[in-house]
């Protein structure tokens, strides 16, 4: 017991508050510390001594995010994937944001913010990324233990006419057209080769033979990480800010333009359904 | 995306607007579920507005009272609470200040006491109205299962909320949601637990009628002025008013320097 935890013990006899007396204005990590004037520990590392010289943004990203120090070659198909999840076109919801808060001379903290924050969503972005993790997780442990793809399939409900499991409910006549560069890409740096990799084509196709569905690209580069050994989390957490760029170049495209310039509303261009005017009753 | 039957525009319940004659983007007037708002700011207190927008009705006299004492209640949930914390710690550090709301909301979204919490313990009291209260309680205790929105906080439960819980069950004395979550906190009292803060908010969603999204936004809306008000009052203050924790506050475990 140290000096400290002897301090604690004996000011109280209540173990609950002893142990959250323990934390009390007191920090203990293996994250990392700044140390002023000197440098800062990274996860084991220093920060300029050693990885300054040695990685790239992204690797110190997912260092930061995982504690794993990445491959040079995960780091770069990290960055050429994020090509695939922000575009600067103002229709994507949460490129809207930031069209709106560009419009409204918010910051472009806010903006991004913003948008980051509607990307948090079960439709797309980080969160669909989640699911769509743990789904394979559980379709390939079943598949694994010996159910066929109609098994596995046969639980979803069908919305659209085609089953509806993250990232596999892309109606098969609409192409995604990132798929093929994406899976070029990932065979030249040498990360194609993968068992869940290998199942989620195999369930892919099953889809396309059979229910008239697809997998999106977020599948397959849900499939590539867990195969370098990802959780549904981490890819949460590595994917949390790919939508920034996207979201910053409908900011910048609409910031300094005229009040309500971006996509303006007459009132009735918002439909109404709910019950009509009425009187208010007295008291 | 292009073949997706996306509709034309929003659709809406909760408000119209009529349009300026000479002006379509203009409204002449705004209408809350049917009621003039210029008539509602001009008859009807605050609260009763907003549980008007969150209920679709004009709420009766007790709501109205047990609406008031949960806005109170959660009106400012104290500098420790995890969302008010947040924009303190912003306040003080010179973040932009039109931030400091949000990020306290955003910072206290959680499941661990926070929003998300709210919209759980919404689910788990309404999918367990219908078993006996004391007897679930037993059986949850004995289970370790996990009760959201009911517990112990700081290894003990705060005799503020429990207070407040009393006071919300005597405005709704009917409520069967009230009625089910005071006997159910009874049964765990004796355990060391009982409510919690998104608990609490839950029953008050639930009682008064509203959806577990519903009422996790009327949370949000009802604990906002005490996250605004705490951090812009920070805002103000020298940077070094907060306690910025010295290095050996701070174990780094990785190495011993």
């Amino acid at each position: 017991m140290t000096d400290r935890d002897k301090h604690i013990a004996s000011a109280t006899g209540d173990p609950a508050v002893e142990q959250l007396d323990r934390r009390r204005r007191h920090i203990r990590t293996a994250i990392g510390k700044w140390f002023g004037g000197r440098d800062t520990r990274v996860r084991g590392r220093w920060l300029l001594g050693d990885l300054l010289q040695e990685i790239s943004v992204t690797q110190l990203k997912v260092l930061n995010i995982t504690g794993r120090l990445i491959e040079p070659q995960l780091a770069t198909w990290l960055e050429k994937t994020v090509f695939f999840t922000s575009y600067p076109d103002h229709r994507i919801w949460c490129n809207q944001l930031g069209a709106l808060a560009g419009n409204g001379a918010a910051s472009p903290v806010a903006a991004v913010a913003a948008g980051v924050l509607a990307a948090d969503s079960r439709a797309y972005g980080s969160l669909a990324q989640y699911l769509t993790v743990k789904v394979l997780e559980e379709l390939y442990r079943r598949y694994c233990a010996g159910e066929s793809f109609a098994e596995l399939v046969a639980g979803f409900p069908v919305r659209n006419g085609v089953p509806s499991i993250s990232g596999f409910a892309r109606p098969v006549k609409i192409a995604d057209e990132r798929l093929e560069p994406m899976r070029q890409f990932t065979r030249e740096l040498g990360l194609a080769d993968g068992p869940y990799l290998s199942f989620t084509e195999s369930l892919a196709e099953h889809l396309r033979l059979h229910h008239q569905a697809d997998m999106n690209a977020a599948a397959y580069a849900c499939a590539v990480l867990m195969d370098q050994g990802f959780n549904a989390t981490e890819v949460y957490r590595i994917r949390t800010m790919d939508v920034a760029s996207g979201v910053l170049a409908c900011y910048g495209d609409l910031y300094g333009s005229t009040a309500q310039a971006f996509l303006p509303q007459r009132c009735t261009d918002v439909h109404y359904d709910g019950v009509s005017p009425r009187a208010l009753p007295p008291r | 995306m292009s073949d997706v039957n996306f509709r034309p525009d929003f659709t809406t319940k909760l408000c119209l607007e009529e349009p300026a004659a000479t002006n379509p983007y203009i409204a002449e007037r705004r209408y809350i579920a049917g009621y003039n708002l210029a008539d509602l700011w001009r008859g009807r207190s605050y609260a009763e507005v907003l549980l008007l927008l969150f209920l679709g009705e004009l709420p009766t006299p007790a709501q109205i009272r047990f609406g008031e004492i949960l806005l109170i209640g959660l009106l400012n949930p104290g500098p420790r609470h995890v969302a008010v914390r947040a924009a303190m710690t912003a306040g003080v550090s010179k973040t932009a200040p039109e931030h400091l709301l949000p990020l306290g909301l955003l910072t206290g979204s959680g499941v661990q006491g926070g929003a998300k919490q709210v919209a759980e313990a919404h689910q788990f009291i309404s999918s367990h109205l219908a078993e006996e209260p004391h007897a679930f309680a037993e059986r949850c205790l004995g289970e370790s299962s996990t009760t959201p929105g009911f517990g112990s906080e700081f290894g003990d439960i705060e005799p503020i909320w429990q207070q407040l819980a009393e006071d919300l069950a005597a405005a709704l004395p009917d409520s069967p949601v009230m009625q089910w979550c005071s006997a159910f906190n009874q049964s765990l009292n004796r355990q060391g637990q009982g409510w919690l803060l998104p608990g609490i908010a839950a029953a008050g969603g639930l009682a008064l009628g509203l959806g577990a999204r519903e009422t996790m936004g009327f949370y949000q809306v009802a604990i906002a002025p005490g996250v605004a008000a705490h951090g812009i009052e920070q805002s103000h203050k020298p940077i070094a008013s907060n306690p910025f924790l010295r290095d050996d506050q701070y174990e780094c475990t990785d190495l011993d320097v």
